[in-house]
């Protein structure tokens, strides 16, 4: 079962590429005369034409977290059957063409950025939702990593120290990289022999401290981060970091292929698991909140329309790299699915009756499983360590350690980089200020304030330790980002391309709209008010922030439909 | 080389006491330079002769210069525009003319024009003994003065981020090789750098200059003139410069006689007539002090 | 075998690989790059500037900056997808 999911993943993403994709690419986004912004405003600086596996490689590096690992293991509540159902259709049909669409619309658009494009289609107020979910999600998906990450710390302590000594081989890598004259190779080689090295100290000398204790450390991590150059840390710690990606996802098909297991967990559990916050959660419209990444993220849209849009070599390559690394991460889920679907209870070890047959497993995966195994990035790395120990004869221990730090690390990098977004952000959304009042305006983007603002308040949600009521808002907030980027490319396909073919962006558009508003409100009527109870200032904080973004996304409505009437007349 | 600036306002005597001032030194067998400095020249007028960018070399000692500023104006733009041509691959040169037309009339241009002409001369005349300068009025001069002191604080800052990009660069040269950005990598290949430096070399010069310089202000004998003389001593003394004292020009009353440099008012037209009843007698205390400088 | 093939393989690779580890290194330099050119052209976009004479002066040489800054001045928001374009925000 195990391998012919992984089979079956395959084919169905090679199917959909050449199939689904090339239809997109022929009939939908066509050919045009035009030269591609690479070439016919090639600057030497920014638009530069870049060998498509040259670009593959830093989109996807840039699209991949740890994201698409955890949003599956927690969408196991409701049976393998469902998660990967939404993991492949909710991929090939609305996220990959998400992230193709928006990509070809940038580079139509002189390589413009999604949010540029969407002022200019939808009007100003698309402009603002955009700054404003992603200030959001940035604030949330601080929130959420946090939480995870302290949560990994404390379940599988070797990671930390791991992780610890990660930032020391980062270090000398960085010197090793930046400033001495060994060629690139052997640098990097010496940095992935001390990369293996801290992941064997983290094996002999685990680091036991308490969950809150992390979250004091993270915060100033992350303030501490943002202070010194790149070049010393963040870079050459993110550089280490795409090895044990490359690794990870390695060795992780491989030991699938081989695997040749049954799924111990059931297909399906309940349409209603518990999943967010304990309660029991409607599969639709819920799926989103829980993965997102993986099968769809709106922030790929902004990755898109960035480099990737300035250095596409020709409009052909676009496919390849928009849908075809969209489905790769998807691929990445694929073997989360399979590790745990195949794994995961042997890596439990003991069959509890709070297990014991479909309908508990609903009710009991988070608390029971999960939670045993020590949240959802442990309970997928014992999984996977299971299943590659087993497969390939290496180490459990060791995997474990690999697999946590991978999803840590990523989720690290996110938090320390993602205060640097919130500084733009912030520092754009405080510009009418300016007007009003300069003493507030230069106080907010005071590049201290506009950074640990977002830091402290996501610090502050983590503190709650509650990651399945945060990963959801977090997720919330992308897929809203993603539903601004599909509604724009169909008003882009309707007024610039073929009117013919606007369904094919408008419909996964206005299920995904329709779906995530109804889950927001769901969320916010059933969840919050529980959170607000239990912590009352961070449960008024996600509360108020889930209505200004439904309030956003109702706005948002209204400028599309205007949208289309201008375009009529 | 000493030198001595003559400001103040419109019309008070700079140009005549410095034509004066240059003139006596000569005589006296100093190697002396005067250079207006002024757009409105005049020492042509005060010599009866037309002096011009070339200058003029009157008795044995005396070089006369009034450089022509507008046009330097113009030669300066004109040949940044060439150097944009020459070193631009992607910009053309049109999308700058708008912004290069704006330069042209924006302030600050015509100080440094008349920085850079008086560094060209003295760095051309070194072995003279007394540079004799005739400043424009008041405002543009004072302005001119400070251009230096500010013109400083810039370029260390602007040096400072350089230094910081040319780091970067290095770091990621370090890791792709230098070929395959066509940016420079280090201080000598980098044309900004090395431009900066540069500036900085002269801005240093011209920086000694005026400070090592003796500043004399010219000033009438009413209030008005007073009242602005006092205004440039307060900017003067801000930037630490050297006033060895205030001429006041055109003195009908005895009493001023007393505790000040002052010149009288005579009844004259040329400047023969000038040399002939400003004796340098009539300078006594200025003539000893500024001959002491 | 296609050995030519292989090798241009590896070389993109190693590409890849080189661009992994000065991505955000390269975003922060067009960074600063782009501040050197607010600051010295200041006059062009409206903010405080130094001495013309040092922006004349400077300007035959600053072509990648000069760029930089247009792209950049076209739309500030450009920059969110820029650094979303070097980080892993999920
Ligand atoms: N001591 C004096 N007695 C009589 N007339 C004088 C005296 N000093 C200057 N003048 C006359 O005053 C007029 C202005 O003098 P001058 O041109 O030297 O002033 P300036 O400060 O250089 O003026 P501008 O700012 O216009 O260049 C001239 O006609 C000059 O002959
Ligand atoms: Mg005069």
């Amino acid at each position: 079962m195990s391998t012919l999911l992984i089979i079956f993943a395959l084919s169905i993403y090679l199917i959909f590429y050449f199939t689904y994709g090339k239809f997109l690419q022929k009939r939908i986004v066509g050919e045009t005369e035009i030269e591609v912004p690479s070439k016919r405003m090639n600057d030497g600086v920014d638009y530069i034409p870049a060998h498509r596996l040259v670009l593959f490689g830093h989109h996807f590096a840039s699209i991949a977290g740890a994201g698409p690992i955890v949003g599956p293991v927690l969408a196991l509540a409701w049976g393998w059957l469902p998660a990967i159902l939404w993991i492949w259709i909710g991929n090939v049909l609305i996220g990959a063409v998400h992230d193709y669409l928006s990509l070809m619309v940038s580079v139509r658009y002189d390589g413009k950025s999604i949010q540029y494009v969407a002022k200019d289609l939808l009007g100003k107020n698309a402009g603002i939702s955009f700054l404003w979910f992603v200030l959001f999600l940035v604030i949330l998906v601080i929130g959420a990593f946090a939480a995870i990450i302290a949560d990994t710390f404390v379940s599988v302590p070797g990671s930390s120290t791991a992780y610890i000594l990660q930032i020391i081989a980062a270090l000398i890598l960085g010197v090793l990289l930046y400033r001495s004259k060994l060629p690139f190779w052997l640098s990097s080689l010496i940095g992935i022999i001390l990369l293996a090295f801290s992941i064997y100290g983290g094996f002999l000398w685990p680091i036991h401290l308490t969950y809150h204790t992390w979250i004091i450390i993270l915060f100033f991590y992350i303030i501490i981060a943002s202070a010194i150059p790149v070049n010393i840390l963040l870079q050459p710690r993110d550089y280490l970091n795409s090895y044990l990606l490359y690794f990870g996802m390695l060795v992780g098909i491989v030991a699938a292929l081989m695997s040749l297991k049954s799924f111990d967990i059931p297909a399906f559990t309940s349409f209603s698991a518990n999943v967010i916050g304990g309660k029991s959660t409607p599969y639709w419209p819920a799926i989103p909140l829980i993965i997102a990444c993986g099968a769809l993220s709106g922030f790929h849209s902004m990755v898109a329309s960035g480099t990737s849009s300035k250095q596409l070599a020709s409009e052909g390559d676009g496919l390849f790299i928009g849908y075809g690394s969209m489905l790769t991460e998807g691929f990445l889920s694929t073997i989360v699915i399979v590790s745990i679907g195949a794994f995961g209870f042997t890596a439990l070890g003991s069959h509890s009756t709070a297990l014991a047959n479909a309908h508990l497993f609903g009710q009991n995966y988070i608390s029971q499983f999960v939670g045993n195994l020590g949240g959802a990035v442990a309970a997928f790395s014992k999984s996977y360590a299971t299943m590659v120990s087993s497969m390939l004869h290496i180490g459990y221990n060791f995997m474990v350690i690999i697999a946590s730090m991978w999803v840590a690390a990523f989720a690290l990098t996110t938090l320390d980089t993602t205060n640097r977004i919130a500084r733009y952000i912030v520092v754009e959304i405080s510009e009418p200020l300016q007007k009003e009042s300069i003493t507030l305006y230069k106080f907010f983007t005071n590049r201290w304030i506009a950074s640990i603002i977002p830091a402290f308040f996501g610090i502050l949600l983590a503190w709650t330790k509650k990651y399945t009521v945060l990963w959801p808002a977090f997720s919330g907030a992308n897929q809203l980002l993603a539903s601004i980027a599909l509604i724009t490319v169909s008003v882009w396909i309707y007024k610039k391309l073929n009117r013919k073919y606007l369904y094919y962006a408008l419909i996964p558009g206005v299920f995904l709209w329709i779906t995530v508003t109804g889950a927001l409100i769901w969320y916010t009527i059933l969840i919050v008010p529980g959170y607000v109870k239990s912590n009352p200032l961070q449960g008024f904080l996600v509360g108020i922030i889930m209505v200004i973004m439904l309030i956003l996304n109702f706005v948002l409505l209204f400028s599309m439909r205007s949208s289309f009437k201008k375009e009529e007349e | 080389m000493k030198y001595i600036f003559f400001m103040g306002k419109g019309g008070v005597g700079k140009s005549t006491l410095s034509s004066l001032i240059a003139y006596k030194l000569a005589k006296r067998g100093e190697k002396t330079v005067l250079i207006s400095l002024d757009f409105a020249h005049n020492l042509g007028d005060i010599f009866n002769m037309k002096i011009g960018n070339k200058g003029v070399r009157l008795e044995e000692h005396l070089d006369i210069f009034e450089p022509d500023i507008d046009r330097w104006v113009e030669e300066y733009l004109r040949n940044t525009r060439v150097l944009i041509k020459e070193n631009y691959k992607y910009v053309s040169v049109f999308n700058l003319d708008n912004m290069l037309n704006l330069m042209k009339n924006s302030p600050g241009i015509e100080e440094y024009a008349i920085l850079h002409l008086l560094y060209e001369k003295t760095k051309a005349l070194a072995d003279m003994d007394y540079l004799v300068v005739d400043m424009p009025p008041t405002a543009l001069a004072l302005r001119i003065f400070a251009l230096p002191f500010i013109t400083r604080e810039w370029l260390k800052t602007l040096l400072k981020l350089r230094k910081e990009i040319l780091v970067k660069r290095e770091r990621i040269a370090n890791v792709h090789g230098k070929e395959k950005f066509d940016f420079a990598v280090d201080e000598h290949e980098d044309k900004v750098y090395r431009n900066l430096k540069e500036q900085e070399e002269e801005n240093a010069f011209l920086l000694k200059l005026i400070q090592g310089a003796n500043i004399i202000p010219v000033t009438l004998p009413v209030q008005l003139s007073f009242k602005e003389t006092e205004r440039i001593l307060k900017k003067l003394s801000e930037f630490k410069l050297n006033v060895p004292f205030v001429i006041v020009n055109r003195v009908k009353n005895d009493e001023w006689k007393k505790g000040c440099v002052c010149i009288e008012d005579k009844e004259v037209k040329t400047f023969d007539d000038f040399e002939r009843e400003i004796k340098f007698q009539d300078f006594d205390n200025i003539d000893s002090e500024i001959l002491q400088l | 075998m296609n050995f030519d093939k292989i090798r241009r393989f590896l070389q993109l690779l190693e590409e890849v690989q080189k661009n992994k580890a000065t991505d955000i290194i390269e975003f922060e330099l067009k960074e600063t790059e782009n501040l050197f050119a607010l600051i010295t052209l200041g006059e062009m976009v409206g903010y405080a500037n130094p001495p013309v004479s040092i922006t004349l002066s400077l300007i035959p040489y600053m072509e990648r900056e000069v760029i930089l800054m247009t792209n950049r001045a076209v739309d500030s928001n450009d920059k969110l997808s820029d650094i979303a374009s070097i980080m892993e925000v999920e």
